[in-house]
């Protein structure tokens, strides 16, 4: 027997939803469908009940279809319908269910004619389509092909659903922890972005709704103790259990709720009645609880453990599934030890090799093992770099089809650009850049562009476009996603947060400072929650995360024009590929990407033009020349450029020939962040550590040439003057 | 009357008393918290690295990690001296903010207690004493305590912008 408590409350939520609605708000109107669809397991089956919310189902998809000719009254027929229903199921008495069978009546006048079916066949119209809806509709297909990134997904959002896990531990004993409160709520809501666009219903709705539950939470209508914390744990298990399924498509289990499935489902869509309950738990002496003794309070108490139990048992009947990769996390402070530890033995090696005892008169034997020591530290080497980095490729490809799905739901027509895939990053970092990129392409797509009939209206082309970009710069790995839509509104954002008490009602703050105020955990100024966005937990997460990964976040944006957000990632764990070159006694690494070709300047090519800089003439191109040794002071080069190498080196969109004394060698190096030693050094975008232990630092062409530009403004060239 | 004079000093010679790691520094005796040594290594090669006031020597390769130098003797305002076998560089700092100090030699480990200190004396205009903790009055010589972690922050180790005016 199903409480018809909670169902009372239901439809007389969405009765009211329905009267506040839009008729044009088709998304709202959509969301709507869903929760209705959910509402229609509260009712008994054959019941004169179920026949008017059907009935009333198929009507709302008209409406939404936008086949009926008076959708507004339509809307209101529908809230009358669905109040008349609230009144049948607490009433239960003929008065009760005459209302009902006018209300079917009406309803049944407003079906268009086409569509209008007899009676009896609405059951099985309807079956499929609650389904549907709220079912699972991953039908084994689209499994198959999409099979690396559910992999990716059960990785991850295994990993989220033991963190929620443990905060929602601590938060029992310390309920009024908001940080933790948070972790909860991010966690819950990557997993509904992830599952979203990887079409998991299922788990999407059950992340929803736990979400709902945590976000009341947070805003204090709720404490996350006693049976608030059992039901919240309970989807933390059954997400755990639907997210291992998922390794093993094949199952049928997985086009089907698991058991308790629904149950837990009602609960946590009837916060209403659920916390109607609570009270009830709390206060048996309550007069209104009497009807609803504390026993029958949890029907799903019993489940946990046995779930619990089940899942574990899943677990270990399918220690290895076919397709499945074993992996370890590891500490990414482990592994930037590694590597660096591996280097130091590298330069250890080459030491031995080089050292002059070993040079002269060691038996052939000692030199070969020592070579075949020497070959075993390089593949270790390289084992040891490759074991972190990863092309931005596979994230991109995950994010376009983000983005493609996200376009096709909200009804916008987007172009998904993408430039920078073979940038390489830290597989660490990969990982923790996901939930921020999955987030901010969401925001673009959903917040971002205006829908096409806006963008027409204002004379933009009615193709969003959103762009996904990735290069290096100043020490950087740097990821930018733009879009072209209607851009941040300050004053919105402002408005928001004087109410909400972030901010003094008299300041005036900057805009740099209005745009970081949409990285607070809880700030939105969407006015509704929707599936996809709203809540204000998206950009928490983007902060979190990059702050996590000592980045930073820098956000562009100009109304009517579009918004910018640029990612600064450091270069710690980058490694980079590079030529070392000589000048005098120092040596630096240039980036083998910032190098074109090297040359030796022509008698009759070099020129000063009046004040300015030396240039120097290749093939037809005119360079502005840089002299390393004069930038950086160093003593005992070749200073007559007709004798020096010259390097084509460009970076920032500008190029220079670069006056060096002998390239030496090709390398791939482990960048070594120089933020310890200046926020921004000009001219060199980080270290490295050679073969003899020592520091070389790699250049970077756009900051040497404006080094070299303030330089010779500073002191103009001595030639020039003389 | 003895008694009088710790109570008045007592919370400074709280704080103060420890032990310290001395060094000289154009023969004068200094001496820094060891709880904020690191280690001590031997002079190693130092990359310059451009831009950097002339104090900041450059970076070295410690075991992997790329950290910056300082040159005491300059940022002291004292002429610089040729490196010797006994110049050391005295590591300090947090796993985040490890600095590289360059002193002339490395001395002893003092223990030093609070009741020896005596506060820095003002030296008159211009002279900063900020990073001074006190002087140390040990075996009757004077050995000038020195607050290396506000030394490093407020010198920021930043790019030196009048350099390229």
């Amino acid at each position: 027997m199903i409480s018809p408590l909670g169902a009372v409350n239901t439809f007389e939520g969405l009765s009211a939803e329905l009267l506040a609605v839009d008729v044009s708000d088709r998304d709202a109107l959509a969301q709507i469908a869903v929760s209705f669809a959910e509402a229609l397991r509260l009712l008994e089956p054959d019941s004169p009940q179920m026949m008017l919310a059907t009935l009333a189902q198929q009507i709302l998809q008209h409406i939404i279809d936008d086949d009926i000719a008076e959708p507004a009254a339509a809307l209101a027929h529908l809230a009358q319908a669905l109040s008349s229903i609230t009144r049948h199921l607490q009433q239960e008495d003929d008065g009760g269910a005459a209302a009902l069978e006018t209300a079917i009546d009406s309803l049944q006048k407003l079906q268009p004619a086409e569509a209008t079916a007899p009676s009896d066949a609405l059951p099985q119209r309807v079956l499929p389509q609650s389904q549907q809806l709220s079912g699972c509709p991953t039908d084994a297909s689209q499994i198959d092909g999409d099979q690396e990134l559910i992999r990716d997904f059960v990785a991850e959002a295994l990993d989220h659903v033991s963190a929620a896990e443990s905060s929602l531990l601590l938060l029992e004993e310390n309920p009024d922890d908001l940080e933790q409160i948070n972790t909860v709520l991010r966690a819950f809501h990557t997993i509904k972005g992830a599952s979203s666009f990887l079409n998991l219903d299922l788990i999407q709705k059950l992340a929803h709704l736990s979400e709902n539950l945590l976000a009341r939470a947070r805003d204090g209508e709720i404490q996350m103790t006693g049976p608030c914390a059992d039901l919240a744990l309970k989807s933390c298990d059954h997400l755990k259990r639907m997210i291992s399924e998922l390794r093993h498509p094949q199952d049928a289990s997985l086009s089907r709720p698991p058991d308790g499935f629904d149950e837990l489902l009602r609960q946590l869509s009837d916060p209403q009645a659920f916390s109607a309950q609570l009270i009830a738990a709390v206060c048996p002496d309550d007069a209104a609880s009497t009807d609803y003794p504390p026993a029958n309070d949890q029907p799903g108490q019993p489940e946990p453990p046995e779930q619990r139990e089940k899942a574990a048992s899943f677990a270990s009947g399918h220690p290895s599934g076919p397709h499945e990769d074993h992996t370890v996390r590891v500490a990414t402070k482990r592994l930037d030890d590694l590597v660096d530890l591996v280097g130091e033995l590298v330069i250890a090696q080459s030491m031995i090799t080089q050292s002059p005892e070993v040079q002269q008169g060691m038996s052939r034997e000692f030199l070969r093992s020592l070579s075949h020591a020497g070959k075993i530290v390089r593949d270790l080497q390289d084992l040891a770099m490759s074991l972190r980095m990863v092309p931005l490729k596979g994230m991109f490809a995950k994010m376009n089809r983000l983005a493609r799905d996200l376009a096709r739901k909200s009804g916008k027509s987007v172009r998904f650009v993408t430039s920078g895939e073979a940038t390489e990053i830290d597989r660490n970092m990969v990982e923790i850049l996901t939930d921020p990129l999955v987030h901010m392409i969401r925001n673009a797509v959903d917040h971002g562009l205006e829908s096409q009939a806006q963008r027409i209206e204002r004379g933009k082309p009615a193709e969003g476009t959103v762009s996904l970009r990735a290069y290096h710069s100043v020490g950087n790995v740097v990821i930018e996603i733009q879009d072209d839509g209607r851009g941040l509104d300050t004053h919105r954002i402002l408005d928001k947060a004087i109410a909400s008490g972030k901010l003094e009602s008299s300041s005036e703050p900057a805009n740099e400072q209005i745009h970081s105020l949409i990285f607070q955990p809880g700030f939105s100024t969407a006015e509704k929650v929707t599936e996809v966005s709203g809540r204000g937990v998206g950009l928490d997460v983007v902060r979190q995360n990059i702050a996590n990964l000592h980045g930073r976040v820098q956000v562009v944006s100009e109304p009517g024009r579009g918004t910018t957000f640029r990612l600064y990632l450091p270069l710690t764990t980058a490694i980079a590929d590079a030529i070392l070159v000589r000048v005098g006694s120092e040596r630096f690494l240039l980036p083998t990407m910032a190098i074109e070709r090297s040359f030796c300047a022509q008698p009759g090519s070099i020129s000063h033009i009046a004040q300015g800089p030396e240039m120097v003439m290749f093939r037809g191109e005119l360079l502005p020349i840089v002299r390393l040794h004069r930038l950086f002071d160093i003593d005992g080069t070749v200073t007559d450029p007709l004798c020096a190498l010259m390097v084509v080196f460009c970076g920032g969109g500008k190029r220079c020939a670069l006056m060096i004394d002998e390239l030496l060698d090709h390398r791939q190096v482990v960048i070594k962040s120089l933020d310890k030693v200046s926020e921004s050094v000009s001219g060199a975008s980080g270290g490295a550590i050679l073969g003899d232990g020592r520091v070389a630092l790699i250049l970077d062409a756009d900051g040497l040439m404006n080094l070299a530009l303030q330089q010779s403004q500073a002191h103009p060239v001595t030639t020039v003057s003389a | 009357m003895t008694e009088q004079q710790t109570q008045t000093i007592s919370p400074r010679a709280q704080q103060l008393t420890g032990k310290y790691l001395s060094f000289s520094l154009a023969g004068q005796e200094y001496a820094v918290q060891a709880l904020k040594v690191r280690e001590i290594i031997g002079m190693q090669d130092i990359t310059t690295v451009p831009c950097t006031p002339d104090y900041v020597k450059g970076v070295i390769n410690l075991r992997g990690r790329v950290i910056p130098v300082l040159d005491l003797r300059l940022k002291m305002g004292l002429p610089e001296h040729e490196h010797t076998r006994s110049t050391a560089i005295i590591i300090t700092g947090t796993e985040d903010t490890e600095t590289g100090v360059l002193v002339d030699a490395v001395s002893d480990v003092l223990e030093v207690s609070g009741s020896d200190v005596e506060d820095p004396p003002s030296f008159g205009k211009g002279i900063d004493n900020s990073y001074i903790l006190g002087l140390a009055k040990t075996d009757g010589q004077v050995t000038i305590l020195l607050e290396l972690d506000g030394m490093i922050a407020a010198v920021g180790l930043s790019t030196d912008r009048s350099l390229l005016q």
